[in-house]
């Protein structure tokens, strides 16, 4: 029986579904600092 | 019989040049004292003596395993560790062979051998276990367990094996001057590397799979229904830092080898370093996701929790961080760090998964006598000789004149 939002995330399996969005927003930031390239310390 | 400089020799000379880097026996003897050689000699005169016992006495006489605890360090640390450690082999394999990353050849082959001692040393660290290693053959050609994950397991690594075998190959026809036989094999590379990508991957995600059978048995943090996921992707870590661990070694005690330039060296270091944290981020969302799907969370506050939370932040996620800084500073000395720090971890794991989190809750808990310790030192030393032996002689750092690069 579904009482409390987090059986009805346990059932929907919405909480991992919302992990795996974040993680999927995060792995893109992540993406882009580790290519981002080094700035000239020169001048 | 000819030398690599052209000149024609009997088959003693032949011998001499192969085997004793040109030196006579004596010479050669002189040079084998060393440090390194006198410690490896004594590890040797301990676990040979053990390895004597455990194949005539049997496991009760050598290790702490038990009926509740059948599988040890042998297994947790010599095939599990072994294996994932072994995976540089086809993941730079796959790259340079497969996804024409050509710049990456300079370190295949060192790679290709480490996969390949590797993986040989595994079997070696399995009939320790197994016992009776005339009946390796059984599972292939007498005896079919087809419902087994270890049939599976079993066929793979001796399938493997001889794939790392073909892509060791060229090398060793190189120094014996095999040019037809050579030719033949490198004919061959691209196939077996195919071939060697569909078995790991199958391989390495059913070792995880075995621990699927124990769920009653395992801590449910690491438990989950992807660890055969999770076991494919840290092998796939910890291949590329092996590799950059390996190459960094080879590269201090074999740099008058090297033709490579330090420059090219840490800028491959630094490729390799950015691909192990972006597979390390991927690898950390999963666990995550693997937290989730048990609904797990409570478990985390419990000492089997902080232990895992040690795990995954401080194995995982930290030398990801530390990477990410490295190769967006240029800094390979960190990155290099940084993939210690990750074999650890991942080291760290198999232990967890095989050992520490396995019966958890038994009070009979295993612990491994001083003899596993003592054999698996050895299986490492000698797989720490034989890579040596063999770079010593063959063109594994190097390029041989006499022959084109294979791509």
């Amino acid at each position: 029986m579904i009482h409390t939002l987090h059986d009805f995330m346990l059932f929907t399996k919405g909480q991992e579904y919302l992990i795996a969005v974040f993680f999927l927003i995060v792995f893109v930031v992540f993406f882009g600092i580790l290519n981002k390239k080094k700035e000239s310390t020169r001048k | 019989m000819t030398t690599i400089t052209g000149e024609n020799i009997t088959f003693i000379e032949w011998l001499q040049d192969k085997l004793f880097l040109g030196m006579s026996f004596k010479e050669y003897f002189k040079k084998l004292i060393t440090p390194f050689n006198i410690i490896a000699t004594l590890i040797l005169c301990v676990g040979i003596p053990i390895a004597f016992v455990r194949f005539t006495q049997g496991l009760a006489a050598t290790t702490n395993l038990t009926d509740n605890n059948p599988w040890g360090m042998w297994i947790g640390v010599d095939v599990l560790c072994g294996v994932a450690l072994a995976a540089g082999g086809f993941t730079l394999g796959s790259a340079v062979y497969l996804f024409g990353m050509k710049e990456y050849h300079p370190i295949v082959r060192p790679a290709v051998l480490t996969g390949f001692l590797g993986y040989f040393f595994v079997v070696i660290g399995l009939c320790f276990d197994l016992g009776r290693p005339w009946r390796l053959p059984y599972p292939m050609f007498v005896s079919y367990g087809t419902t087994s994950v270890m049939f599976l397991v079993g066929w793979h690594v001796a399938l493997y094996l001889s794939c790392q075998f073909v892509e060791f190959c060229p090398a060793l026809f190189e120094w014996l001057g095999w040019k037809k036989f050579r030719k033949f094999v490198v004919g061959l590379t691209i196939g077996a590397t195919i071939f060697g990508v569909i078995l790991s991957t199958l391989h390495q995600s059913a070792l995880g799979g075995l621990y699927l059978l124990a769920a009653k048995k395992l801590h449910p943090l690491w438990y989950t229904p992807f660890l055969p996921v999770f076991f494919l992707v840290s092998a796939i870590i910890g291949g590329m830092t092996m590799v950059i661990f390996e190459s960094s070694l080879t590269h201090r005690v074999f740099s008058h080898q090297i033709s490579l330039d330090h420059k090219k060296f840490d800028k491959l270091t630094i490729g390799l370093g950015k691909a192990a944290a972006m597979t390390l981020m991927g690898y950390f969302c999963l666990k995550v996701i693997g937290v989730a799907h048990g609904d797990h969370w409570h478990l985390l506050g419990t000492p089997m929790g902080q232990w895992f939370l040690l795990e995954v932040l401080g194995f995982v996620l930290a030398p990801c961080f530390l990477l990410v800084w490295a190769v967006r500073q240029e800094r390979a000395g960190w990155v290099r760090f940084a993939a210690i720090w990750t074999v650890i971890g991942l080291i760290l794991n198999r232990v967890n998964v095989s050992m520490i989190a396995f019966n958890w809750n038994l009070p009979d808990r295993y612990v491994p006598k001083w003899t596993e310790f003592a054999v698996t030192i050895t299986i490492i030393t000698v797989g720490v000789l034989t890579f040596r032996w063999i770079v010593n002689r063959m063109p594994i750092l190097w390029e041989h004149p006499d022959y084109e690069p294979e791509i």
